[in-house]
């Protein structure tokens, strides 16, 4: 079941085409990685989600019908500029937004203390944006975003600006939400940053998508069906014919899976003299299989 | 409407919840009470009790010396160098010389004062006016004609009433005071506030608060709720305003006056004199209709405003974008100055039908009753559509201003995001 369901999205500014004929579903549930490079046309694809702009073609579904207005109480959304007020205290900013998402003061008022808590946020209650580090605000930027428990929360670049400890919290804090029931749309340029989290993804590159699937399905769909060997001692007559590398691990080598398969070529290497430290399948990272699709289009 | 109210809430909270607002909001009464207070302070500070020894050497006066209220004229009992170490010794001690040259062309020759602080206006005023008086009575004398004679062939001082053909008057002197206070209020709200809501906007915008904002309410809501709420503090301070300056101005009349107040007070050189406000405790209209134009004209204004603060990524960028917007207003509080002087012209009647300028104009005709009933309820009308002309205009600029980051907008482009599909 998707929760979202983007279908044939076109968007221009002007004489830009930002969006060129865009579809991708966001399974209810799961965490959804939308990627990209600067400029691909992700934040437009947020805003179309979120209705701050319209589409110029096609629709946006949830839960299989078409978004209205009233479906955004239901987003928490965190922009990749943050901001808040700077001449407003930090609780009353956080009560004010969930009031905004539709919350009572009192019960604004009450999950904002629990979150407080939680982060240890408490006695910088009545303080400024302007008193607190970065990392600060950026959890009070997170209360504010999910303040009121939206089923979708959208996430533009969620670790700019994180160190490791606080993107490690935010990491345990996402995978709260979907624990919970959330779906999480989570975007970014930064490959390797989402790869672990998310279930599926969708790639876009200059206004199309370029890739999409799960993270497993994409990953074993671009593996090369090498594998690579690590080990130490005598270098057996059969494999000068590959490419072997000396390393700071060993010597490392390259085999191709054509005629034979990882258990034939592993066996192979036993029977030799040599000592064998690793031996793996080579699955290119999300960054790899992006350079590459980048490199396809481009020649 | 819920989240307009939220918005509207937020707005009015933290700005009546800053120093800078309740600064404003005494000290707008305050100068205002002081324009009316201080003239009559300066004069009621001058009357310490002053003593003038007089010379009269000419005998203008024949020993009858024109004493008054708090300045006692007697002839000097000292002469030669006690004389001169008395005046040294009180600064309220004067001397008045008067020789026979003061029956002269020039009678200024024939009269010196002798004193350690010079003579105040106020009593050089009065002497003056004294010493011309008797020397005038001594000509007249010479020439056979008696005081009583000449007052009675002079034209008395006399003025001019306005009466409306109904019957009742109405002193021109009221009506320029409201007229002038009513005209300036507008033009200064709807400036200061207007203002207000462009910062606001660009505020919000150059926080990059802007984006949760607008992802959780409509743009239009927002800029209307900010709008709204600015006016209600605006109205606020207002209220704060009147209320403040008519009871400094109750408390502290009767206080520095005394039982002569009534008299000194409608003396004072002010434009705005108690005996304006007395008149706007008659004319409740007169209110209602500021209230009416101060709300439309505000919502008119403030939209252009807010559309203007949407465009830039910070306030600073916005002077020459703003210039187009106080352009009508500034012209207005022009116009509105011709107003008083000619409520009926035809630039008056224009100016005060033209939405952009009527608020400050018509509050300046409105006080010299100078409106007809079909003017005025063309005006309102005027007034309603071109509020929600420019707010829906504005809010389509808006819409799209909100999201435009890092691009210098020209006029030409915010026109075209006005009009375009």
């Amino acid at each position: 079941m998707n929760l979202i369901e983007l279908r044939n999205i076109h968007k221009s500014f002007e004489a830009h085409k930002a969006l060129n004929g865009v579809s991708f579903s966001i399974p209810k549930g799961s965490i959804f990685g939308l990627l990209g490079p600067n400029g691909a046309g992700k934040t437009t694809s947020i805003r179309i989600i979120n209705q701050i702009i319209a589409p110029d073609e096609g629709e946006v579904l949830i839960e299989g019908r078409p978004i209205r207005r009233e479906d955004i109480q239901k987003v928490g959304y965190l922009p990749e500029e943050r901001g808040l007020y700077k001449k407003m205290n930090i609780a009353d900013q956080v009560i004010y937004l969930g009031q905004l998402k539709g919350l009572s003061k009192a019960e604004a008022t009450q999950r904002c203390k629990q979150w407080f808590e939680r982060f240890d946020l408490q006695k910088w209650w009545n303080k400024h944006v302007a008193d607190l580090s970065k990392g600060m605000q950026q959890k009070v930027q997170f209360i504010a975003t999910v303040i009121h428990e939206p089923d979708l929360v959208i996430l533009d670049e969620p670790f700019s600006g994180f160190d490791p400890v606080n993107a490690e919290i935010l990491k345990e804090e996402i995978l709260n939400l979907k624990q919970r029931g959330a779906t999480i749309l989570f975007s970014s340029h930064r490959m390797e940053s989402v790869e672990t989290l998310c279930d599926s993804l969708v790639m876009i590159h200059q206004s199309q998508v370029v890739l999409s699937g799960t993270t497993r399905e994409i990953r074993q769909a671009h593996k090369s069906s090498e594998i690579e060997l690590l080990f130490e001692g005598n270098t057996p007559d059969w494999m000068h014919q590959f490419p072997i590398n000396e390393t700071e691990d060993g010597k490392r080598v390259i085999l191709p899976m054509v005629d034979r398969s990882v258990n034939e070529w592993l066996q192979m290497a036993l029977q030799s003299q040599c000592t064998i430290h690793s031996c793996q399948e080579l699955i290119p990272g999300l960054h790899e299989i992006f350079i590459q699709i980048v490199q396809n289009s481009a020649s | 409407m819920r989240s307009i109210y939220l918005i509207l809430s937020r707005e009015v909270y933290t700005r009546v919840k800053t120093k800078q607002f309740w600064i404003l909001s005494i000290l707008g009464p305050l100068l205002m009470s002081a324009i009316v207070i201080v003239p009559i302070l300066i004069t009621k500070m001058d009357e310490s009790v002053q003593t003038i020894w007089v010379q009269d050497d000419a005998h203008l006066w024949n020993q009858t010396l024109p004493s008054k209220e708090r300045l006692i004229l007697i002839p000097a009992p000292l002469k030669g160098k006690a004389l001169i170490d008395s005046l040294a010794q009180d600064e309220n001690l004067g001397l008045l010389t008067i020789t026979p040259e003061v029956f002269g062309k020039d009678p200024g020759k024939g009269l010196k004062f002798t004193s350690q602080s010079p003579m105040s206006m106020n009593v050089e005023d009065y002497l003056k006016e004294n010493i011309a008086k008797t020397i005038e009575d001594k000509k007249l004398e010479e020439n056979g004609v008696t005081r009583s004679k000449l007052d009675s062939l002079k034209t008395p001082d006399f003025e001019m009433t306005s009466v409306k053909p109904e019957g009742s008057s109405q002193s021109s002197e009221k009506a320029f005071g409201l007229a002038t206070a009513g005209s300036m209020l507008m033009y200064f709200f709807i400036l200061i506030y207007g203002m207000q809501v462009l910062r606001g906007v660009s505020e919000e915008k150059s926080n990059r608060i802007m984006e949760v904002l607008i992802s959780s309410v409509q743009p239009f809501q927002l800029m209307m709720g900010k709008i709204l709420g600015i006016a209600a503090t605006a109205l606020l301070q207002f209220l704060i305003w009147i209320g403040l300056t008519v009871l400094v101005i109750s408390i502290a009349i009767p206080a520095f006056m005394g039982d002569s107040a009534p008299a000194t007070a409608s003396a004072a050189p002010s434009s705005i004199s108690p005996d304006a406000f007395s008149a706007m405790a008659d004319v409740p209209g007169f209110l209602l209709v500021f209230f009416f134009y101060f709300i439309f004209g505000f919502l008119t204004y403030a939209a252009l405003f807010a559309a203007i603060g949407s465009a830039v990524d910070q306030e600073q960028d916005a002077q020459q974008l703003t210039f187009p917007v106080t352009l009508p207003i500034i012209v207005a509080f022009l116009l509105a100055q011709t107003a008083v002087a000619q409520p009926h012209s035809a630039t008056a009647f224009w100016s005060s039908m033209i939405p952009l300028t009527a608020p400050v104009v018509m509050m300046a005709r409105f006080a010299y009753d100078a409106v007809a009933p079909w003017e005025l309820a063309l005006s309102m009308v005027t007034m309603v559509l071109s509020f929600v002309f420019f707010t829906y205009v504005s809010a389509r600029i808006y819409r799209i201003g909100v999201l435009m980051y890092g691009k210098k907008v020209t006029l030409k482009e915010i026109a075209r995001w006005a009009f375009k599909k």
